[in-house]
């Protein structure tokens, strides 16, 4: 099976199968005097996950957020680069708004060159998002949307900066 | 020392992204968000297609802000009426407004007010169950439909009366608006503007989503395809990427033979609306457009100019979806050009520090969700920097504790996020009883009623 074969098999996974997604967290609840009150509390811990949980191998790679600030973390070799944004909680500013659904943009991240050559061609989803990616580069790609690999290890992905640049609807 | 009072006017996406990034870098700040309907989140909510649930997605981290323990909610509260901005500036070391740009804009031309005639804000609100349009009266019991406008949002009404209404059976469709779909005798629709296809603003995604329906043949007067367009299009250039694959696509599509023809989807081009047609005095039989030329050396921004032709279009239905305008919120608030005058977020004259803007009602009606994300991060950045001098400047404010006399005296029935909770558990609670992801309820009483 081809990585993005593979990829889209998971994603199909992942949706239908009823398995819980790492990163699903659900603490123990103490005693709640309404639901709404349980419930918001279980929207704190809810987060997700676009791949189902294996154990993988590990890469380093370095991301630059919007500000500038460089955080150095070690990934899973098919996560995406979202995923390992979520895993290590690093709370980027707006980033990831659809949760990985190809519908927002937000996810755009600059690679550098070699690296960017090394990635699969992106599919007509991702271009069509891509269209709309705030200060898009000849290396953008979506975060939700490229796999990491053992050649990417090191390589750093840039947020693109704080910037607006709104066009017509 | 004082903690912020931070105060936001509007829960859409603006309003959410800077409660969010303030909130991250200021843990101990208050934010108070003021909406004047009793439910959240703007146009996720009213705007967005059913069809589009992956957008809406973006609640999900909106959720996860309200519950911070620095924010509260409090719905159904105009601002502007119930409250004023001059009390909101006294009670609070900065607001910020973002408040959308939700008033429609009209064709302004002869006839606009017969029958059957709506602009995208009414078609989109009744559809989208938003309170405000639930009294418009479509009649979807004609052949043809013209739509004007080439943006999104013309694309997103096109594909409501040209894509099968079954597929939006479990979606949060309005019901009403489903089973007047269910019933629509719409063969033709056609998506009219007023300049050539490198000027279209719409998405190749979005016009995709409707060319790739079965049974959906999609026309094109491939005449607009002119040698300039052919060679603008090869060209390299990022900032251009979106209309280059725009136009790209639409020249595969245009035409293709279809065996199976159930709805015929015809986009047209060079054409301004010039009047209304009627037989009756009452319903609209057609349209007029002046047809226009396309003039001067500069391909994607070329001079518009009448022929001085008319041609009529019949149609039984007709929405024009020409975008919207930024309602103006305050009269000391300077305006240029569709779009506040701002410095990082920051609304001039400086005679009222404090006062911030972001999203659609800062920068006018135009892009996405990422457009409005990024107009949040730099207007939140702003309120951040200037803080601590607010805080020195107006040690008194006291934020909501100032207010509340105001709202109590006014007997405003507060909305508050467990109270929208309620209202959300319940909505979600008749959708699954039927299907759906959600039955909004249409009107703000339901709403006010079900959340007590
Ligand atoms: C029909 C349509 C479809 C769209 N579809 C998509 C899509 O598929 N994908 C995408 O990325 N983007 C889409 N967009 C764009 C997206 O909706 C906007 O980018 C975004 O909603 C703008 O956010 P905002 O917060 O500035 O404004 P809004 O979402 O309009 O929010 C403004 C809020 O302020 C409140 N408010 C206004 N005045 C007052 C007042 N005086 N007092 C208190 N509250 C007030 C309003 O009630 C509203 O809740 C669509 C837009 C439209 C119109
Ligand atoms: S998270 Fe929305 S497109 Fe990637």
């Amino acid at each position: 099976m081809s990585h993005r074969s593979f990829s889209v098999f998971r994603k199909i996974f992942s949706e239908f199968s009823k398995l819980p997604l790492r990163g699903v967290a659900i603490k123990q609840q103490t005693a709640y005097t309404h639901k709404s009150e349980l419930l918001a509390s279980l929207q704190q811990v809810k987060t997700f996950h676009t791949t189902p949980i294996v154990a993988k191998d590990k890469i380093t790679i370095n991301l630059i957020d919007r500000k500038g600030e460089k955080h150095t973390t070690s990934a899973n070799i098919d996560d995406t680069i979202l995923d390992v944004v979520l895993d290590n909680e690093l709370n980027f500013e707006s980033f990831g708004v659809c949760e990985g659904t190809v519908s927002c943009s937000t996810c755009h991240v600059i690679f550098e060159d070699g690296v960017y050559s090394l990635l699969e061609e992106p599919l007509m989803d991702e271009m069509d998002m891509l269209d709309l990616a705030c200060g898009l580069t000849e290396t953008s790609r979506l975060g939700c949307q490229v796999y990491l690999t053992k050649e990417m290890d090191n390589c750093t992905v840039t947020l693109p900066r704080e910037i607006t640049d709104a066009r017509d609807v | 020392s004082t903690d912020p009072q931070i105060c936001i006017v509007g829960s859409g996406p603006a309003g959410f992204g800077v409660a969010q990034s303030i909130l991250k870098h200021h843990p101990t700040a208050k934010v108070d968000m003021f909406e004047q309907s009793p439910v959240p989140y703007g146009l996720i909510r009213r705007g967005v297609s059913p069809d589009h649930q992956d957008v809406k997605n973006c609640i999900h981290g909106y959720e996860r802000t309200a519950v911070l323990p620095g924010f509260s909610f409090y719905g159904n509260i105009e601002v502007g009426s119930a409250l004023s901005l001059v009390e909101l500036q006294a009670a609070y070391h900065a607001v910020v407004l973002c408040t959308g740009a939700q008033e429609e804009r009209k064709l302004g031309i002869p006839r606009e007010n017969l029958r059957n005639i709506f602009t995208s804000l009414q078609f989109v609100g009744w559809y989208n169950g938003d309170t405000n349009h639930q009294d418009v009266n479509v009649d979807v019991g004609g052949r043809t439909a013209v739509i004007v406008g080439h943006g999104n949002v013309a694309l997103d009404c096109a594909r409501m009366l040209l894509k099968p209404t079954h597929m939006f059976k479990n979606t949060d469709i309005s019901s009403e608006a489903y089973n007047k779909l269910m019933k629509s005798e719409i063969k033709k629709v056609y998506l009219i503007g007023r300049r050539g296809p490198l000027q279209m603003a719409c998405t190749r995604k979005e016009l995709a989503e409707i060319t790739d329906l079965e049974g959906v043949v999609t026309q094109v007067d491939t005449n607009v395809f002119t040698p300039a367009v052919n060679q603008a299009i090869n060209n390299k250039d990022l900032k251009r990427r979106k209309q280059h694959r725009l136009v790209k696509y639409l020249m595969k599509v245009a035409n293709v033979e279809n065996k199976y023809i159930s709805k015929e989807f015809e986009i047209k081009y060079l054409r301004s609306p010039h009047s209304i047609t009627t037989n009756d005095d009452v319903t609209i039989a057609g349209i007029n457009f002046n047809i226009n030329k396309l003039e001067g050396d500069n391909v994607y921004e070329p001079l518009v100019t009448s022929s001085g032709e008319l041609e009529h279009i019949s149609c039984d239905l007709l929405i024009s979806c020409i975008g919207y305008t930024n309602k103006l919120f305050d009269p000391n608030i300077p305006y240029k050009g569709g779009k506040m005058v701002h410095d990082n977020g920051r609304i001039k004259p400086a005679q009222s520090p404090g006062l911030y803007a972001s999203g659609w009602c800062r920068d006018g009606p135009l892009g996405v969700l990422a457009d409005t994300s990024n107009s949040s991060t730099q207007t939140s950045t702003s309120v951040l920097n200037d803080i601590d001098d607010l805080i020195t400047n107006k040690p008194s404010c006291r934020g909501y504790k100032d207010i509340l006399p105001t709202l109590e005296e006014k007997n405003i029935d507060v909305i508050t996020w467990h109270r929208w909770q309620t209202i959300d558990e319940h909505e979600v609670n008749e959708g699954r009883k039927v299907g759906k992801v959600r039955e909004k309820l249409l009107s703000e009483e339901s709403m006010i009623e079900v959340s007590k």
